[in-house]
């Protein structure tokens, strides 16, 4: 009877050893997360056809050409991909517009354009105010694919 | 017979628990505060960007806490082993008043087996979230190789003492 409880007692506090040094670090690893997480909010460069670099102003009426990465399996975002300057002397509505996409599997990804400051594909400006224009893409996980090259034509419009 | 090992675990294992929690928690005030966050536990709930950010610096804390805690009680087995500590040294502390810092192999053993497998523990979670891309890899590495050269400190002492036993 006695080694029966000796060896209860023992399995029990056997147990709340295993608790006492797992819980921590379980407790850590719940609060870091677990499992991949899709990537979002990650700044990416945006090569511009015409110009190059990250960043290149827009003209109201323009049409331009960018290139993009789609990063299959991951919703990429690309901050102040262009920004847009009211460089006239009152104040301007604008809208942008996606004229056209061109890439891989296009019809499956989620493009969004918006104005950086508000999130919307609309926006007004004062005389010599700049916004940034952010680019959100979505595409789901496909096993043939990591990433690929996506064409956007855009514009901007004056209200 | 409740067995005084299991108990001595126990008893060793309370502190290190308690001051993983607190580092990491304490990692992610301050790192979310830095980036101008609203301090969240659900660490997912962030951008890519914030999440590895706070993650790998968090959980560096952490692990550099135990790491910490662990090199003291490994200085104490090496320098202030009750079955090996040299005479010069018993000297010196006994001058300073400081004797208790001499500890028995009882006392370290169980204190080093509790550290060592929090440190793996972490290991193992940090290769893991590595593979998730939740951290940078260099900390899953690093704190692979520094596990890894901990464990081979430990084996060494350990070996020392069971030599001296054997005499």
């Amino acid at each position: 009877m006695e080694k029966l409880g000796s060896f209860f007692s023992n399995t029990i506090l056997t147990a709340f050893l295993l608790v006492l040094i797992l819980g921590p670090v379980g407790i850590i690893g719940k609060i870091s997360g677990t499992g991949p997480k899709i990537i979002r909010g990650v700044a990416l460069g945006a090569k511009l056809n015409e110009r190059g670099g990250t960043l290149s102003g827009l003209r109201a009426g323009e049409i331009k050409e960018i290139s993009v990465t789609t990063f299959w399996g991951n919703q990429a975002q690309y901050k102040n991909a262009l920004s847009l300057k009211n460089e006239t002397e009152i104040a301007r509505d604008y809208r942008i517009e996606i004229l056209g996409v061109s890439g891989t599997a296009v019809e499956e990804q989620k493009i969004r354009l918006s104005f950086a400051r508000n999130g919307q594909d609309t926006i007004t400006l004062q005389p010599g105010e700049t916004v940034g224009i952010d680019l959100d893409i979505t595409a789901p996980e496909k096993d043939n694919l990591t990433r690929t090259q996506t064409t956007l034509k855009l514009a901007i419009w004056e209200n | 017979m409740i067995s005084k090992t299991l108990l001595k675990l126990i008893d060793e294992a309370i502190l290190p628990a308690v001051v993983l929690i607190a580092a990491k928690i304490t990692g992610i005030a301050i790192l979310t505060s830095y980036l101008g966050l609203d301090f969240t536990l659900n660490l997912k709930s962030l951008d890519a960007v914030s999440l590895t950010f706070v993650n790998t610096y968090s959980n560096l804390f952490s692990y550099g806490i135990i790491i910490v805690g662990l090199s003291f009680i490994l200085i104490r087995a090496y320098f202030f082993h009750g079955s090996h500590v040299a005479p010069q040294i018993t000297l010196r502390l006994a001058t300073w008043n400081l004797t208790t810092v001499v500890t028995t192999t009882y006392e370290l053993f169980h204190q080093v087996v509790v550290w060592l497998s929090y440190l793996w523990l972490l290991t193992l979670l940090f290769t893991l979230q590595n593979y998730w891309q939740l951290i940078a890899p260099q900390i899953a590495w690093g704190s692979l190789i520094l596990t890894l050269i901990y464990t081979g400190l430990f084996i060494w002492d350990a070996e020392r003492e069971i030599d001296i036993r054997r005499m």
